[in-house]
């Protein structure tokens, strides 16, 4: 298998073979990690392409002894989300847009393999999302990264250039608030 | 020693993630003993992470992958062939070739005031002897260019009366 700075030197080499390569091998991660932060199908879809075409202008940038291409992937992503969030950040409001796209997941049943399984997804999603959605910014980064994109804190420290001690303490912070969240949707069922 | 509630939360995350010393540990453990309320934020601490851990991973649509291809600029790699017909374009550009133009024709009035020959043939045949002899010719004509001579004379008087 090649690697990832191969990969890299061939497409910055004109190799549109080694690009196809980069996209299709981190094309569902990007995807994931952008409905993660959107909570939403279309949004998500549209951030990853954009995502990937801000990877493939700013290519030449990446020093594979810095890290896996990957995290530095995420990094573009991440940065990337937060500006389109803050962006878009007055045109919504993040319960209505989760409702309808919870809807939208339950009329698009193509997406899992049977309707229990997405009966099953769309319950956990909907009660994961909705109360990290309600995070601030700071602590929702912190924990996605963590807990769901499974990033170790030295990792996240050097995406978002803040000490491993503040990550620590963002990540703590934020899966207090989703505890304290969860217990209220819960009481409120 | 067992630690107050603010403590106790601070460290929620290294508890669950088993990432405390022995002593700090145990001060938790005896701190949740007796708070209800520390146990329940740790119970429901454990369930985020049971429930984050579990979130599902999407599928991502089969056509995005075409598009976010179709979408990339072509990669094409630069060959020798398209630098020189880079340059080739350049050069006829109205606005270099007029540069390029007034250049040859200023260089050729200036060699010709300063009385440099333009024997093209003597150059082609002895280009290093054609250099010297323009070397020359360039550095007579400045020391007896008029202005020349008469800045270098006014210097020697100052130095003369110093």
């Amino acid at each position: 298998m090649t690697s990832d700075s191969e990969l890299v030197k061939g497409c910055l080499a004109g190799n549109s073979t080694a690009w196809e390569s980069i996209v299709r091998q981190y094309n569902s991660r990007i995807y994931n990690l952008a409905y993660r932060f959107t909570g939403k199908f279309d949004e998500a879809e549209d951030l990853t392409q954009e995502i990937f075409l801000k990877v493939y202008r700013t290519l030449n940038t990446y020093r594979p002894e810095s890290g896996a291409l990957v995290t530095w992937m995420v990094r573009v992503g991440r940065n990337h989300i937060i500006d389109h969030y803050r962006k878009f950040k007055t045109e919504r409001s993040q319960t209505d847009a989760l409702e309808v796209e919870y809807e939208k997941v339950e009329e698009n049943p193509s997406r899992f393999t049977s309707p229990a399984e997405a009966l099953e997804k769309r319950e956990l999603s909907e009660r994961v999302h909705r109360t990290l959605l309600r995070l601030s910014e700071e602590l929702r980064e912190a924990v996605i990264l963590r807990d769901l994109e499974e990033f170790s804190y030295e990792e996240i420290a050097d995406m978002l250039k803040v000490p491993v001690g503040t990550v620590k303490s963002r990540i703590n912070r934020g899966r207090i608030e989703l505890a304290r969240l969860l217990r209220v949707f819960k009481d409120q069922l | 020693m067992k630690c107050n509630c603010a403590q106790c939360e601070d460290r929620m995350s290294d508890y669950l993630e088993n990432a405390l010393p022995v002593p700090e540990r145990s001060s938790i453990e005896l701190h949740l003993a007796s708070c209800q309320a520390c146990t329940d934020l740790l119970a429901g601490m454990s369930e985020v992470l049971e429930l984050v851990h579990s979130f599902p991973a999407f599928e991502h649509p089969a056509w995005l992958t075409t598009r976010i291809l179709a979408n990339t600029p072509r990669v094409v790699r630069e060959t020798w062939i398209d630098t020189l017909a880079g340059v080739g374009r350049w050069l006829i550009e109205p606005r270099t070739a007029m540069g390029l133009l007034t250049t040859v024709l200023m260089v050729g009035w200036i060699g010709s005031l300063a009385g440099i020959s333009a024997d093209v043939g003597s150059v082609v045949r002895n280009p290093a002897a054609a250099y010297y002899r323009a070397y020359d010719d360039a550095v007579r004509t400045f020391y007896h260019a008029p202005l020349v001579t008469e800045i270098r004379s006014e210097i020697e008087r100052l130095r003369e009366i110093s």
